[in-house]
């Protein structure tokens, strides 16, 4: 009887504890974030599948922890410098030789550190060879813009050599040549290809061997430590020159954009006015400091990439092309009220002509272009009064109903895009007219003096086609996307007063 | 012996049951009617505005918006559809600094394959060829099995009303798109986030729309095959997830995998009875045989026990009769002793 | 034996209407009346918590859905007794039959209160029929299976009122009766179930499953077998003067009902298990829901199964009984949880449903009313005990 009872209070008392069902508890599994000084450290892929989790080495900690011993610790310096290769593995072929190596040389230093009381590493082979989730890197790529260039330049006035060569073959050592400076992307890729180091090694030793030695010597130098190049932070924290001077490397000043083969009127190209767009050469010469034709040609070829010279000059989605760069300036700021996310550019009426508007190509050498061309055009004043070809307010009350009639701001809303496009030498490039403005708002139809009304072409009737939307919707869309944009006030009552006994 | 009767039971039972989805055995698919409606609902256009809510509230003859359209804080709550209001517009992502906030107005999606339709009892739902679902409510009687059944928790209830409730739902406004015209949230839209059209088409603009603004939008038309397609399809620049749209569910119609049980009713049917009338008989027998073998058990032993019984009595007869000569034989002796003692004296 | 009284009159005759008894299911049953009048004049609103994303709550989940499954007793038993030669348990097939239909009849009331429009019950079947409907289904069965079950509880009204023709006609459909009567029960038990399986996205998928008809239909043999357990642990002290087999038979009955619900459950665990194998859903059973199923599924499904083991095997009566009454909650608690606990567990609103004390008065009271007319019937009917006229007949 007592076992009866014990058994059905437990039961009553489970019951009252779980009455109801527990709230679904959303474990969140916090992001594992891959710092920016954590190196990968793993065999060659060449050499085959591995046994164990490659090794995420925290570099930031051994370097903390090795204070004393610094980096000779695990790299040497040679004859160039210094050398930002392990060591232990230097010359090591062989899988078995080069795991030999690293286990050796770590667990060797791990366990002397600990035997000096030191704080030391681990020496059991999970600890190291942890399995861990995907994690997001904080790692970022320097950004060595024309700024950072100058500031180097600095150091070293006149002095290219320093960080900039190519291989003589003759001599077959490295020389510095006059006017053909590349960036170390040029020639050092993701792998070692003979005697030309990896992009990582490259950079690794000319930059951080430099500044290794101009700390030795107490001068004034840039990072030495992983973080300073690869922490999102301390990039950020980079020094920008207000005024950054101009690189010369014998470029022109102007230029025709030139492709072989092409029948479109050449495009003029001021390339000055473009430096100053972009933050560093690579910007536009992404890989070598070339003309695009010479690599993108008409049809796809060896160096091309897959993508031909009409693609490389269009792409609309890339950012290397001048279209989708333009795109990207566009989408910013005022230009983002017409601009971002429309297909007001590309529907333009004006269509090529914008941008192709030099001499048609011939056999011949096209005349030379005069420097600072193409000219950005100076606008026309804006009346200041209406006039009847740029009303100063209208009244809009075909749709009248459930508020009052809008009174539109129109010469207002001109004089806001006027002032934007004056002020930004792109704008004015494509916008030279008053008239190229009125597209953004009266699209779809031919520039012009008069463009027509939005009623013009968006009826009244509700069931328009799918295509096209209603009056209502042309006028509500049109508006309020562009405000939406500009960050400009958009509830109903902003355009159009409530009626009384209206909410 | 019993557990072995049950057992087979259970294993008969589990076998007919267990066979899951019953293939219809049809290699037809039918795609829907040609021609029929739907409307595109873009959310990247929608800006909350709610006029939608306002335009059906008129159109259906319902009590107007409790909170003024302007009234921000409505947005605070995630709503749903209820009696009284068809439909609503909730805002499931806050503004950003870069991006506005993302608004979605949720309505019955007048699924192509309803589920709705497939578990009303008594058939009230009618799925048109136009493309609207239609309820009616001559013949409900109010089981709410619909509203259980909605994936899109459309349908609500009038349960204030004692006697004659009913099942409330967006109509497309059915009436309004056979004359021609458009139903009152499309009208009402000022931003055109709601188009309508017919479906076919509207796939196509949606199409377009992604070709267009390829930053725009997610190249995904939700409605499009969920759950076998609906003919409101949603567009949305984020992930569906977060409007509340299940994705990544199958295309397969809900309403097939609730029916596809049905078609093994009957085979309960049909293969029951004889199934049982022959379990029924066998434990007769079962019982028969018991009860012969019982008997016969029964009239052996009685057998065994006459034969024992006669053969003891025949044991104690010779016993008997042997005394009995014993004995005379033993009183002649003495008689004759005695006889002669007798003579002697 | 055969002494007993054929019209027993209840003790409480003596004193009159107002015994305690009377009293307090009195009270019950006129304030369920009441709610329900409440519902029929200012509707479900005034007298449920039923929510648009709720739209079925206790009625339908106590009412219909464990309703249906606790008579299920009805249909095991006669199967039993009449199809499977288990003579040895007809001394509690008509109180089980009794129980089966009285609980069908409390699913019948059950939906009168809930129903929109009650009124309206017949109209799959007269107007407009949806048979793509797991539930016309079910409401097929059901109304054919009530209509089974009240022949099959005819021969104790026709014994008790003498009617020998009519008891011998209704005594010759026992076999043909028992085999409609399971058919039906095997669909309707199973369909009730299917019911669900409209919903994949409201139902957790702990819960839902394609082979969901199944889960029910065994788990209500199970809860058929508890329950004929527990009304017989309340029926045969309550009508102790009347019943006629010895201790030992009826403890052998139940011994005999334990051990059948123990494999009953042991199917049943190992089907929800097979569930959980099939949908690779293991890794649920590490969340709040899944410490929540298990609890459900070990607490009430396996825990009794074993119990019913134990008291089998050690011929413990008191035993077998905490495990039916353990049984009989825990099926009740699985009806509930796939209408309205894990039901709607992720909808958009974050709604949930508790039943208010209104919905739980009525409910108490349509179980009050089942109590009072099985009181009733077998203090006047031959169902405890056989009719001296008809012994060892059918």
């Amino acid at each position: 009887m007592r076992r009866c009872t014990i058994l059905s209070l437990s039961l009553c008392l489970l019951l009252l504890t779980a009455a109801t069902p527990p709230a679904e508890a959303t474990s969140q599994t916090p992001v594992r974030i891959i710092g920016p000084a954590t190196v990968e450290l793993a065999l060659a892929e060449a050499e085959g599948d591995l046994q164990r989790p490659a090794i995420e080495f925290n570099h930031a900690a051994h370097v903390s922890a090795l204070a004393i011993e610094g980096c000779p610790a695990c790299h040497r310096s040679d004859e160039n410098g210094f050398d930002p290769g392990l060591a232990m593995v230097e010359g090591v072929e062989g899988r078995k030789d080069a795991t030999d190596a690293y286990h050796d040389a770590c667990m060797d230093c791990h366990n002397r550190l600990s035997g000096e009381g030191r704080k030391s590493g681990p020496v059991t082979c999970g600890e190291c060879h942890v399995k861990l989730g995907p994690g997001v890197s904080a790692r970022v790529a320097p950004n060595f813009d024309l700024s950072l260039h100058a500031r180097h330049a600095k150091v070293f006035p006149d002095d290219c050599a320093k960080c900039h060569h190519v291989w003589d073959e003759a001599t077959e050592k490295l020389v510095h040549r006059e006017n053909t400076e590349e960036s170390c992307r040029g020639c050092h890729g993701e792998i070692a290809v003979d005697n030309s180091p990896s992009l990582r090694d490259a950079v690794h030793r000319d930059c951080v061997g430099c500044h290794l030695e101009r700390a030795e010597h107490r001068e004034d130098t840039g990072p030495t430590r992983c973080e300073g190049c690869h922490d999102r932070v301390q990039v950020g924290a980079i020094e920008q020159l207000e005024e950054v001077p101009r690189l010369m490397r014998g470029q022109p000043n102007s230029l025709w954009v030139k492709g072989p083969g092409a029948i479109r009127p050449l495009v003029g190209f001021n390339h000055e006015n473009h430096e100053k767009q972009a933050g560093s050469c690579s910007t536009c010469h992404h890989q070598r400091m070339k003309a695009c034709a010479d690599c993108h040609t008409l049809r796809p070829g060896e160096d091309s990439g897959g993508v031909i010279l009409e693609r490389a000059h269009h792409d609309r989605l890339s950012t290397l092309s001048c279209i989708g760069c333009h795109r990207v300036a566009a989408n910013e700021g005022d230009c983002a009220g017409c601009h971002r996310d429309t297909t007001v550019a590309a529907d333009s009426s004006r269509g090529c002509a914008i941008c192709h508007d030099g001499p048609k190509p011939q056999l011949e050498e096209p005349p030379a272009i005069p420097d600072g061309s193409p000219m950005v055009a100076e606008l026309t004043a804006l009346p200041a009064a209406s006039d009847d070809d740029l009303p100063e307010e209208l009244t809009i009350d075909l749709l009248v109903d459930q508020y009052q009639a809008s009174k539109f701001p129109h010469l207002k809303i001109i004089r806001r895009l006027d002032d934007g496009i004056r002020s930004n030498s792109l704008a004015r490039r494509f916008h030279g007219s008053t008239e190229a403005m009125c597209e953004g708002c009266h699209h779809h139809s031919p520039a012009g003096d008069r463009p027509p009304k939005c009623s013009a072409c968006h009826s009244d009737e509700p069931a328009a086609t799918v295509d096209r939307p209603s009056l209502k919707v042309a006028y509500h869309r049109q508006c309020m996307s562009c405000h939406q944009r500009l960050k400009i006030k958009n509830g109903c009552t902003d355009c159009h007063a409530a009626k009384e006994g209206q909410s | 012996m019993t557990t072995t009767r049950r057992g087979f039971i259970g294993g008969a039972i589990g076998a007919a049951l267990s066979t899951g989805t019953v293939e219809a055995g049809t290699t037809k698919h039918f795609e829907g009617h040609p021609g029929r409606y739907g409307l595109l609902h873009d959310t990247t256009l929608c800006v909350g505005c709610r006029s939608c809510e306002v335009a059906c509230k008129e159109v259906n003859g319902l009590p107007p918006v409790e909170s003024p359209v302007d009234d921000q804080q409505v947005f605070d709550t995630t709503r749903r559809t209820t009696d009284t209001s068809l439909t609503v517009v909730n805002k499931y992502v806050d503004a950003t600094d870069d991006t506005p906030p993302v608004y979605r107005k949720l309505q019955c999606m007048h699924c192509n394959e309803p589920c709705c339709a497939t578990v009303c009892l008594v058939h009230a739902f009618e799925k048109t060829p136009e493309g609207p679902v239609l309820y009616h409510p001559e013949l409900c009687m109010g089981c709410r099995y619909c509203v259980m059944a909605c994936p899109y928790y459309a349908l609500a209830y009038e349960y204030e009303d004692p006697l004659t409730p009913k099942v409330m739902r967006c109509t497309m406004c059915y009436d309004r798109i056979k004359e021609g015209k458009l139903p009152g949230c499309a009208e009402a839209c000022p931003t055109g986030a709601i188009t309508f059209g017919e479906r076919e088409e509207l796939i196509q603009v949606a199409h377009e729309r992604f070709r267009k603004h390829p930053d725009r939008y997610v190249n995904h038309i939700f409605g499009e095959h969920e759950f076998g397609g609906t003919s409101w399809m949603v567009l949305a620049g984020g992930s569906f997830g977060e409007l509340d749209l299940d994705e990544g569910v199958t295309s397969e119609p809900l309403p097939a995998i609730a029916t596809s049980y049905l078609g093994v009713v009957p085979l309960v049917v049909t293969i029951y009875p004889g199934l049982l009338m022959g379990m029924y008989a066998f434990s007769k027998r079962h019982e028969a045989v018991a009860k012969a073998e019982r008997e016969e058990a029964v009239a052996s032993a009685v057998a065994i026990t006459e034969e024992e019984g006669r053969k003891k009595i025949a044991a104690a007869a010779e016993r008997a009769t042997k005394d009995k000569e014993r004995a005379v034989n033993m009183a002649v002796k003495k008689a004759l002793a005695e006889a002669e003692k007798g003579d002697e004296s | 034996m055969s002494d007993v009284t054929v019209d027993a009159v209840p003790v409480a005759g003596r004193t009159g209407w107002l015994t305690p008894f009377n009293i307090i299911t009195g009270i019950i049953l006129a304030g369920g009346a009441i709610i329900l009048g409440i519902r029929f004049t200012h509707g479900l609103a005034a007298t449920t918590n039923l929510s648009n994303t709720y739209p079925w709550g206790l009625w339908i989940g106590f009412d219909v859905m464990s309703g249906v499954a606790l008579a299920a007793g009805g249909f095991v038993t006669s199967s039993a007794v009449y199809l499977f030669g288990m003579k040895e348990y007809k001394p509690v097939v008509r109180a089980a039959l009794l129980t089966g239909f009285l609980g069908y009849l409390l699913v019948v009331l059950g939906l009168l209160a809930d129903l929109g429009r009650p009124w309206r019950l017949p109209y799959p079947f007269i107007k407009s029929a949806g048979p793509t409907s797991p539930l016309f289904e079910v409401s097929l069965c059901v109304a054919l299976y009530l209509t089974v079950l009240l022949i099959e509880s005819t021969p104790a009204v026709f014994e008790w009122l003498g009617l020998k023709k009519f008891r011998k006609i209704v005594g010759s459909l026992t076999i043909a009766l028992t085999i409609f009567g399971l058919i039906l029960s095997t669909m309707h038990q199973s369909t009730l179930g299917a019911m669900v399986m409209v919903a994949p996205t409201r139902l957790h998928p702990l819960w839902y499953s394609g082979h969901i008809p199944v889960h029910f239909f065994v788990s209500a043999v199970a809860a058929g077998l508890a329950m004929v357990i527990v009304e017989g642990m309340i029926s045969h002290r309550a009508f102790h003067h009347q019943v006629e087999i010895t201790e030992e038979h009826f403890h052998r009955i139940n011994f005999g009902l334990a051990k059948a619900a123990s494999v009953a459950l042991a199917v049943y665990f190992s089907i929800k298990v097979v569930a959980l194998a099939l949908e690779d859903e293991w890794h649920l059973l590490g969340t709040g829901w899944g410490a929540y199923w298990l609890f459900e599924v070990i607490g009430f499904v396996l825990l009794p199964c074993v119990l019913f083991a134990v008291a089998f095997r050690e011929k413990r009566l008191l035993l077998a009984r905490v495990a039916a009454i353990i049984t009989v909650i825990g099926i009740m608690l699985n009806r509930f949880n796939v209408t309205f606990i894990a039901f709607n567990w992720n909808n958009p609103t974050a709604e949930t449903y508790i039943p208010n004390w209104m919905e739980i008065w009525v409910t108490v009271a349509f179980i009050t009313f089942a109590v009072v007319a099985f009181r009733w019937i077998a203090n006047r009917m031959p169902i405890m005990y056989e009719h001296p006229d008809w012994k060892g007949v059918h």
